[in-house]
């Protein structure tokens, strides 16, 4: 009945949005794991992913999909946030529905963290999940850096089908063992080494819990009779037990390192990533202003751009907090969305630009409009509460032959409260 | 504490038929046991899927409601409790019967098994699934599903029961209202700090702890609180001190000149 | 009820409905205590030491084996004292770990599994219960706790990393994963993954042990001995402490509300 009436809610306010004419269509009820509280000096000016591709939208429990993509980690990188000096790159759902199967960065196994992250410059990924629990789920990708916490990146919805117990996780361990099932390996020898030690101690306490206990014993020792409450036998016992746990420790300890000579410790080490060049930015963007108006819903930016290229460029998309704001007018642009893009993150209306074409070695002040409600949905407003109110992405050019140029933007913002500001527009 | 028995002579001591009814304490076990069940299932139904974006509509309707009925509930039926507990107080404390007496420090060691049954919630079964929820999900708020539930369901319930127990000694038993004891409100306070102890973890979370870590110096405020418990080892000697007094008066004379 | 039993109860002067009172206090105690005992260990171990023992890929060489006994023979102590003091029943420690045991199986169970879907082999507990019956061994024979925190304190620490190994021994064999040598306990970490938990943030050996013929375990097993002689001496003292019948007289405005003369209630 709740989705029933869910539904219907949906459908009847998506009619009216079609209706009114505007083609300000609603975004879509959508998962998210937190990201949404994130600052959004977090979220706009840390850790950029671009170029994200999956591999498949539904799965099979014991099947595969890979997750590709870029993150930039941004010049313009907060102050209040940790710099990525240490860094963990993943995917996760709600819990450990998917497993990982193989992640890399640069192309280096991802299993342990990495050092030296440096700003300004992109980084590219490779995840690959296996279905283990069925159903519908939401997995973001996700850079996690010391200190500042986790980066969510885009999320987007699989399907896993199937049954959970189909699930098959083997393995073969370098000394020849064959694990069969890795979610249950020698789980049952904890328990029943658990319970055996558990039986003694339950005998323990039952040698004494037998016995009058509370009250006679206390009056006992107030009597000065301390000597009845621990006899001779009690003493036998418990050396006894003494002489048990030490046998059972010593056998057992002896048994396992018997049967598992080879063991290796935890890993420690970290990988330092390999340094690749530094993007060359052919086109640069210097924000001259930003404001958000907050009851129009609208980012308005004005910034000089120098397109450094012996070939015109025009802007295409500009890109932050993984929303991709697109400019239609430009086919390379439209191009470069690929299907399986998260439908929520395009924001309706797209990228609106003031004169963007820019002639080789051309200088001009171009204005860029990104409006919609996604700011309010995504909670990206509250950047007007932020400790220090910039904004940060990246601009996406493309010269006539379909060439893209990525470029950073960030400058601080200000708000336009009703019937106060500045009131930029084209 | 004061212990004697001067007032215990010279009076009809009332022998009771039994000392302890266990049906109170079985109920509220079970009223209890209802609950956090019926807490542990709702996590299991909502907390992954309305619980993990504290902006969305969905969580306003399952979970910030939720809290926002639980914390008023289970402090408006603890001052309902406390309340009856403090006006129907003894007003002749100093003349109750042996018999009476006996009985109320046994109907205090039945408060005591609610206390420490409900505290074992927190301590043991929410309070590492709370831990499952962080090492597992992104922190987004400070009201998951699983504070939610620990902060503002179990710990409101220990402190309503706690404090239950604290005013019945107080209202009921001679020797505790004659005497604040030491370890009793140790026993009750301690726990009961854990509550605003959450002040400071959530602010610690808020500003410089982005990540998560259960052994963390941040998180020490609640087993130190926890440790106050120790103290129950006080409050048994002194209910063990009185209750051997009381026993004195119903055992026969025969076996007492027998020693 | 043996001939000890009837003697006892003969020297505390109790006989028919007094005997039997006194068992019903005693059930009602051990049932007060018992939950008690759980929820103070756990709480004690869960926010001092709790992420060395959720997860196999925190059961370091470095940290665990010295943090996991430094805290668990805190609450064994206090219990001990509590019960020995006032009782001279030495099971303190026992039912400290045999209950923490209970415990921590129903958490794995029912929220680590049930709720997040981690498989057990992720989050297998670690044990005191061998550490736990010797303290209370050794607490019986020598009816000392100086020479229990001394022996006892030394045995826990040794025997926590020795009776453990062999439930975690397997977790700890090589496997290659993306073409490096790992351990199976990180591989099952890696496998089954954790938003909140990145793997920089587990606290584990990060340098270099190698000495005692390349058995650095064993430097950490000694070092937690150390800890944990003074770890139970200092514990044993404040459940001794804890055990203190202390009170404050209450006013005498206090005193009218209960119908009590303030004169009469000093009495």
């Amino acid at each position: 009945m709740k989705k029933l009436i869910k539904r219907l809610l949906v459908a009847c306010l998506g009619l009216s949005a079609v209706l009114g004419g505007g083609g300000d269509l609603l975004p879509a009820m959508v998962e998210a794991h937190g990201e949404r509280a994130t600052e959004p000096y977090i979220r706009t000016r840390t850790v950029h992913w671009y170029d994200m591709t999956w591999s498949k939208d539904s799965i099979a429990v014991n099947d595969t999909y890979t997750i590709k993509g870029k993150f930039r980690l941004f010049s313009d990188w907060p102050d209040a946030a940790a710099r990525p000096e240490l860094l963990y790159v993943s995917a996760y759902g709600p819990g450990a529905v998917l497993t990982r199967v193989e992640s890399r960065l640069n192309g280096l196994p991802a299993q342990q963290s990495f050092r030296g992250g440096e700003l300004g410059r992109d980084y590219e990924f490779e995840i690959t999940m296996k279905g283990r629990v069925p159903g519908r789920w939401h997995v973001h990708t996700i850079v996690q850096v010391e200190g500042a916490g986790a980066i969510v990146g885009p999320g987007k919805w699989i399907e896993v089908t199937g049954s959970a117990s189909d699930y098959k996780q083997s393995l073969e361990t370098m000394t020849g063992n064959k694990i069969d099932d890795l979610q249950t390996y020698k789980v049952a020898d904890a328990q029943r080494y658990h319970l055996f030690l558990g039986a003694f101690a339950l005998a323990w306490l039952l040698w004494w819990l037998r016995r009058p206990l509370i009250i006679p014993r206390w009056l006992a020792i107030q009597k000065g009779r301390s000597d009845l409450l621990v006899r001779p036998i009690d003493d036998k016992v418990a050396a006894a037990m003494v002489g048990v746990m030490l046998l059972i420790t010593v056998v057992g300890y002896h048994n396992a390192t018997q049967a598992y000579p080879y063991t290796v410790p935890l890993r420690g080490g970290w990988t330092k990533i390999p340094t690749q060049p530094l993007p060359e930015e052919k086109v640069r963007v210097d924000l001259t202003h930003a404001e958000y108006d907050v009851p129009g819903r609208s980012l308005r930016m004005r910034a000089n751009i120098t397109n450094t290229l012996d070939k015109p460029v025009r802007i295409g998309e500009f890109m932050t907090a993984e929303l991709r704001f697109i400019n239609k007018a430009l086919p390379a642009a439209v191009a470069n969305v690929t299907p399986g893009y998260p439908q929520e993150l395009l924001p309706g209306q797209g990228l609106k630009v003031d004169n963007d074409l820019l002639a080789p070695g051309e200088t001009r002040s171009v204005y860029i409009e990104a409006t919609d409600a996604v700011w309010e949905v995504e909670r990206l407003v509250s950047f007007l509460s932020d400790v220090d109110s910039r904004i940060g992405g990246l601009v996406f050019f493309w010269d006539e032959k379909g060439e893209r140029y990525v470029s950073e933007l960030h400058g601080p913002i200000v708000p336009v409260i009703k019937g106060h500001g500045t009131h930029m527009s084209m | 504490m004061s212990v004697q028995v001067a007032s215990t002579t010279g009076k009809d001591p009332q022998k009771p038929a039994r000392v302890f009814n266990i049906l109170p304490v079985a109920i509220a076990w079970g009223v209890m046991l209802a609950f956090y069940v019926s807490l542990r299932l709702y996590q299991q139904a909502f907390a992954f899927k309305f619980g993990l974006d504290s902006t969305s509509p969905d969580f306003e309707i399952y979970w910030k409601a939720l809290f926002k009925i639980e914390v008023p509930a289970i402090f408006g039926i603890g001052a309902v409790i406390w309340a009856y507990l403090w006006f129907t107080r003894d007003r002749r404390i100093n003349d109750i019967s042996p018999g009476t007496e006996l009985k109320r420090y046994f109907t205090l060691i039945g408060w005591f098994l609610v206390y420490t049954f409900s505290f074992l919630w927190v301590a043991n079964f929410f309070g590492e699934g709370d831990a499952t929820w962080h090492q597992t999900v992104i922190r987004d708020t400070a009201l998951t599903p699983s504070h939610i539930v620990l902060f503002y369901a179990c710990i409101p319930t220990y402190i309503v029961v706690g404090v239950g127990t604290l005013i019945y000694a107080t209202t009921r038993i001679p020797a505790f209202a004659k005497s604040y004891s030491v370890p009793l409100l140790m026993v009750v306070v301690g726990p009961g700090l854990i509550l605003p102890n959450l002040g400071y973890n959530e602010w610690g979370h808020a500003f410089w702890f982005t990540e998560e870590t259960f052994s963390h110096p941040l998180h020490w405020g609640f087993p130190v609180l926890g440790w106050t418990a120790l103290a129950i080892g006080g409050v048994l000697l002194q209910v063990m001190r009185r209750v051997s007094e009381l026993f004195k008066v119903f055992t026969p004379a025969a076996s007492l000149t027998a020693k | 009820m043996t001939e000890n039993d009837r003697e006892v109860l003969r020297v505390a002067g109790l006989s028919g409905d007094t005997a039997r009172w006194s068992r019903t206090f005693d059930y009602l105690i051990i049932v007060v205590a018992a939950f008690l005992v759980l929820a103070v260990t756990y709480i004690n171990f869960l926010l001092l030491a709790g992420d060395w023992d959720f997860f196999t890929d925190f059961k370091d060489r470095q940290y665990w084996v010295v943090i996991y006994p430094i805290v668990q023979i805190m609450m064994a102590a206090a219990f001990q004292a509590v019960f020995w003091t006032l009782f001279r029943l030495p099971f303190g420690a026992t039912a400290s770990a045999f209950l923490f045991g209970l415990g921590v199986w129903l958490v794995r169970y029912h929220s680590w599994m049930g709720m997040a879907h981690f498989p057990l082999t992720l989050v297998v507990p670690g044990t005191f219960m061998v550490g736990a019956m010797i303290l209370d061994g050794i607490l019986t024979v020598s009816r000392a706790w100086l020479v229990t925190g001394l022996f006892g304190g030394t045995l826990f620490g040794i025997t926590f990393y020795a009776s453990n190994w062999i439930v975690f021994a397997p977790y700890f064999q090589p496997v290659e994963n993306m073409g490096q040598l790992s351990s199976l306990a990180d591989v099952i970490g890696y496998v089954f993954p954790r938003a909140g938990t990145p793997e920089y943030i587990r606290i584990i050996e990060r340098g270099t042990l190698r000495t005692f013929s390349d058995s650095s375990t064993w430097v950490s097993v000694f070092f937690s001995c150390f800890i944990c002689i003074f770890m139970y001496m200092l514990w044993w003292l404040i459940g001794a402490f804890a055990c203190k019948a202390a009170s404050v007289p209450t006013g005498d405005r206090f005193k009218l509300l209960f119908g009590m003369k303030p004169a009469e209630a000093t009495k």
